[in-house]
C-alpha cells in the first residue's frame, strides 16, 4: 500500500456479532492524524456511532478494541492497548488499558482497531488469523474461567494465538466484571460485561506481518535512547523492576494516604506485614509485557500459612491494597488467593476490594447483618474475603447483588449511602484524596470515575525527588491534573505504558513518534497534546449526552465530613469548591462543566460532525 | 580470533521479547517479533524458555541438509539458492535453535548479528550473554 502510514497497522475490522457480518476497511489517515489511535479512536467512533443513552449492556453498545501507532513496535513498553465502551458502571464513558502481548498480534494481524457491535445468538469467539476473520461458536467455553479459556483456546489453536476473554463474572453480567487478556486485565468499569451481554467469550489473534516505520534509522536510534532513560531511572530502571508497583506502598502509607477500612483512616497498622519487602519475599520471578524493559509484573507463590502454594501474577499496589488495607487484613496469603481468584473469575480487583471492605463497613456500622451476609465478614477476616470473592464471581446469592458495585449496593442497603466510596459509580484506587488536593480533583473530574490513570498527582506531589508540589495547596492543580489528562490520554492513545513516562517525557516522545509515523499532525508535543485535549473533550461531550451533571463531578460525602485521625495528613478534609472552579476554567468549560462553543472551535470538535 | 557464542540463563528472561523485535528489525527492518533468530516461548505460568543456535561444535544442521545450503563459517551461513525449504536442519538441531521464516520458508539461523550480538545488546535483564567458546 503506497499510502499506508508508518507505525499504523493500516486496517480496521467491524465485526456485527447479530448480523454475523465481517468488513474490513482500511484506517482513514485523517482519524489518524485527528484522534491518534486508542482512546481518541474509541472516542471518536462511540461518540458518533453509539445511539444517545443506549442500555450498556443491550446489542446497540459498541466494544472497541484499539491498539495506537507504537503499539508493537521497537518503542519501550509498547504493548498496550485499549477497549472503549459505555460503561454499565457508570453508565458513562469507559475505556481500559491492557499491556501484554493482545495489541501487538493485532497490529501484526493488520489491524488496528476492532469494533464490536450487536449480540450473537450464542457463545462466540473472534478468530483473527492474519486476514482470515471468522466467528466461531464456543458453547464449550461458556462457563470455563479465564485461565482454563486461555489453555484451552491455545491447546486447539496453538500457542502463538494470543487471547482476551471474559470470566463466569462476565457471562452473567456483574457489573465489575473485567476482560482478561494473556493473564492481565482490561479490569475497570464493566467491559467485561459488555462482552458478556453480546455473547462474546473471546478473541484470539494471531499475525504473522510487520509493522513499517516511515525514518527506520532516527527511529532505530531514538528507541535505543528510549531504553537507556528507562534503564539509568531510579524508578523504570529500580524500584519498579525490583518491587513492582509495590514500590510506592511505604511512601503512600507515610505520607497518610493509605486507605485502610473503606476509608476510615490513612494509615495502615499492618504495613510491617505487607509492605514492598515482605512482597517481595513472595516473589517468584519476574514477567513483563510486550517489548519492556522494567519487567513490573510479579509473579508471587504463598510459602506458608493458610493459603500456602496460592499464586498470583500481577501483585499490584492497588490490589494489594484492594484486599489489604482496604480490608484492614494483613494476611500476605490471602492477599495473593484473592488476587488469584479475581483474574480466575474476570472480576476488577480494585472495585472488588473496594465492594468487601464497604460491606465490611456495612457489618460493622450495623446497616447489615450477618444473616444478611450468610457468613462472618468484618474488617481483617481473611476467609471472609475469599468467600465473598467466590460468591461475586460466580454471581450467587448475595454476590449477585455485590457483583454490581458500591453504588448500587448502596441504593439498596439503607443507611450506607454515607460511606459508599465511589465516583459517578466507579470504586476508588489506593490515594486517599484528604492528603492529596491533586488527587482529589483527578478522582472527581476522571471521566470513567473513581480512577488514578487519567492523572496521577502524588507523583509530584509525594513521590518527585524534588518534591515540586506541595499535595496541600490548590495552587496549579487544576492546570496540572489538565496537562496530565490530556498527556496520559495520549500516552494511552499511542500503545505505550504510563510507567515508561516517568522516564521518557514528550520531548523524547514526539520525536520517536513523528519518526515512526512521518505524520505532520504528530511533529511538535503542543500539537500531540492539543489531540489529547480535543479528545477528552469529546469524552466530555460524550458523558455529557450520556447524562453527567455538574454535580456529578464530586467526592464521596466522607471526604468533605470526616477528617483523617492520623498520619502526615492528620486533620484534613478534601475542598473541592475553588479546585472545580479553576478546572473548569482552564478546560475551558461553562460554570455547569460543559465545553464553550469557543473552547469546541478551537480544538476543531465542531468540524468534526459535519459543522453544525 | 576469539569466538563468541550466546549464553542463556533462562531464569533471567521475563518474556519481553525485546532480543525478538531487535533480531527482526536488524534482519528485515520490520517491527515484528515472527522471523526471530531467537525464540521466547512460555506455557504460562511457567518460565520461559529461550532457543536460539547455540554454535554447536557438531553442526547437526550441516550434516543434515540434503543441498548442502548449510555451511559453518564463524556462524552457520545459508546459500538461499540452494535451500529448498525442506526443514530438515530445523528437525536436526539439538537445541531447537533453528526456525522457519513463515514468509520465505527459509530456515532462520542465529548469525550473531556478524560478532554485534544485537539480542545480548538489548536484553534489559543479561538472560542473554555473550561468552567466549
Amino acid at each position: 500500500m503506497s499510502n499506508k502510514l508508518g507505525g499504523y497497522a493500516g486496517k480496521v475490522l467491524d465485526v456485527d456479532l447479530g448480523k454475523e457480518t465481517i468488513r474490513e476497511f482500511s484506517l482513514d489517515p485523517e482519524l489518524a492524524g485527528k484522534y491518534m489511535g486508542g482512546k481518541g479512536f474509541g472516542a471518536k467512533i462511540l461518540f458518533e456511532q453509539l445511539p444517545a443513552r443506549c442500555p450498556p449492556l443491550s446489542p446497540e453498545n459498541i466494544l472497541v478494541f484499539a491498539a495506537g501507532p507504537l503499539t508493537g513496535t521497537l518503542t519501550p513498553a509498547s504493548g498496550r492497548f485499549e477497549v472503549c465502551t459505555k460503561s454499565p458502571a457508570t453508565g458513562l464513558w469507559l475505556d481500559a488499558n491492557c499491556g501484554g502481548f493482545f495489541g501487538p498480534e493485532l497490529k501484526y494481524a493488520g489491524f488496528d482497531m476492532i469494533i464490536v457491535r450487536g449480540r450473537a445468538a450464542g457463545p462466540v469467539m473472534l478468530v483473527i488469523d492474519d486476514d482470515r476473520v471468522h466467528l466461531k461458536p464456543v458453547p464449550e467455553l461458556w462457563g470455563l474461567d479465564t485461565i482454563a479459556t486461555h489453555r484451552r483456546i491455545k491447546d486447539d489453536y496453538g500457542k502463538e494465538f494470543r487471547v482476551a476473554c471474559i470470566g463466569p463474572a462476565g457471562e452473567r453480567g456483574a457489573l465489575i466484571a473485567g476482560i482478561i487478556s494473556e493473564y492481565r486485565a482490561l479490569g475497570r468499569g464493566g467491559a467485561g460485561a459488555v462482552m458478556g451481554s453480546k455473547n462474546l467469550k473471546a478473541l484470539a489473534v494471531r499475525g504473522t506481518g510487520g509493522i513499517a516505520i516511515h525514518d527506520p534509522e532516527r527511529f532505530m536510534i531514538m528507541c535505543r535512547e528510549a531504553y537507556n532513560e528507562l534503564a539509568i531511572h531510579p524508578d523504570t530502571g529500580g524500584g519498579r523492576q525490583k518491587y513492582g508497583t509495590n514500590v510506592i506502598l511505604s511512601c503512600m502509607d507515610d505520607a497518610g494516604i493509605h486507605p485502610v477500612r473503606n476509608f476510615q483512616k490513612g494509615k495502615f497498622d499492618g504495613t510491617r506485614q505487607i509492605n514492598e519487602e515482605t512482597l517481595r519475599a513472595l516473589y517468584v520471578r519476574d514477567r513483563a509485557c510486550f517489548g519492556c524493559p522494567i519487567y513490573c509484573s510479579k509473579i508471587a507463590e504463598v510459602k506458608e500459612g493458610n493459603y500456602k502454594g496460592s499464586f498470583t501474577e500481577g501483585l499490584d499496589y492497588e490490589n494489594v491494597w484492594a484486599f489489604g488495607a482496604q480490608c484492614d487484613n494483613a494476611d500476605i496469603g490471602s492477599i495473593v488467593e484473592a488476587e488469584y481468584l479475581c483474574d480466575l473469575y474476570g472480576i476488577d480487583a480494585v472495585s472488588t476490594g473496594n465492594v468487601i471492605g464497604f460491606l465490611m463497613e456495612c457489618v460493622e456500622k450495623g446497616v447489615l447483618t450477618e444473616a444478611d451476609i450468610g457468613f462472618p465478614l468484618r474488617f481483617g477476616n481473611a476467609e471472609g474475603i475469599i468467600r465473598a470473592i467466590h460468591l461475586i464471581g460466580k454471581r450467587e446469592g448475595p454476590g449477585a447483588l455485590w457483583g454490581e458495585g458500591v453504588k448500587r449496593i448502596a441504593e439498596r442497603v439503607k443507611g450506607a449511602a454515607e460511606f459508599a466510596m465511589h465516583v459517578k459509580g466507579l470504586e476508588l484506587p489506593a490515594y486517599d484524596p484528604r492528603g492529596s488536593t491533586g488527587m482529589a480533583l483527578a478522582y472527581a473530574t476522571s471521566d470513567r470515575g473513581g480512577c488514578h490513570l487519567r492523572s496521577w498527582p502524588v507523583g509530584e506531589e509525594l513521590l518527585s525527588a524534588e518534591q515540586r508540589m506541595d499535595p496541600f495547596s490548590d495552587e496549579f492543580k487544576a492546570e496540572f491534573v489538565k496537562n496530565q489528562q490530556d498527556l496520559f490520554c495520549m500516552i494511552n492513545s499511542l500503545g505505550i505504558c504510563l510507567f515508561a513516562t516517568f522516564a521518557m517525557n514528550l520531548k523524547q516522545i514526539v520525536p520517536l513518534l513523528h519518526a515512526a509515523t512521518g505524520m505532520e499532525a504528530f511533529a511538535d508535543a503542543k500539537a500531540i497534546l492539543k489531540i489529547g485535549e480535543r479528545v477528552n473533550n469529546l469524552v466530555r461531550l460524550f458523558n455529557l449526552r450520556e447524562g453527567l451533571t455538574r454535580e456529578q463531578d464530586t467526592l464521596p460525602k466522607r471526604f468533605f465530613r470526616e477528617r483523617l485521625k492520623e498520619g502526615r495528613s492528620r486533620d484534613r478534609v478534601a475542598d473541592l469548591g475553588q479546585l472545580m472552579k479553576d478546572y473548569y476554567f482552564v478546560r475551558g468549560w461553562d460554570a455547569d462543566g460543559i465545553p464553550t462553543e469557543k473552547t469546541l472551535k478551537e480544538l476543531g470538535i465542531y468540524q468534526d460532525n459535519g459543522g453544525q | 580470533m576469539v569466538k563468541m557464542m550466546i549464553k542463556i540463563r533462562h531464569s533471567r528472561c521475563t518474556e519481553c521479547q525485546i532480543c525478538m523485535e531487535i533480531c527482526c528489525w536488524r534482519h528485515f527492518g520490520e517491527n515484528t517479533t515472527k522471523r526471530s533468530r531467537i525464540r521466547v516461548e512460555v506455557d504460562w505460568p511457567e518460565a520461559p524458555v529461550i532457543s536460539v543456535c547455540l554454535a554447536c561444535k557438531d553442526h547437526e544442521c550441516v550434516a543434515a541438509c540434503p543441498t548442502a545450503a548449510l555451511a559453518w563459517d564463524r556462524w552457520i551461513r545459508l546459500d538461499k539458492d540452494r535451500c529448498d525449504g525442506c526443514g530438515q536442519c530445523a528437525e536436526a538441531c539439538p537445541v531447537n535453535g533453528i526456525h522457519l521464516d513463515s514468509h520465505t520458508r527459509l530456515p532462520l539461523i542465529c548469525d550473531t548479528c556478524e560478532g554485534e550480538f544485537q539480542c545480548v545488546q538489548w536484553c534489559p535483564t543479561r538472560a542473554i550473554e555473550r561468552m567466549k567458546r
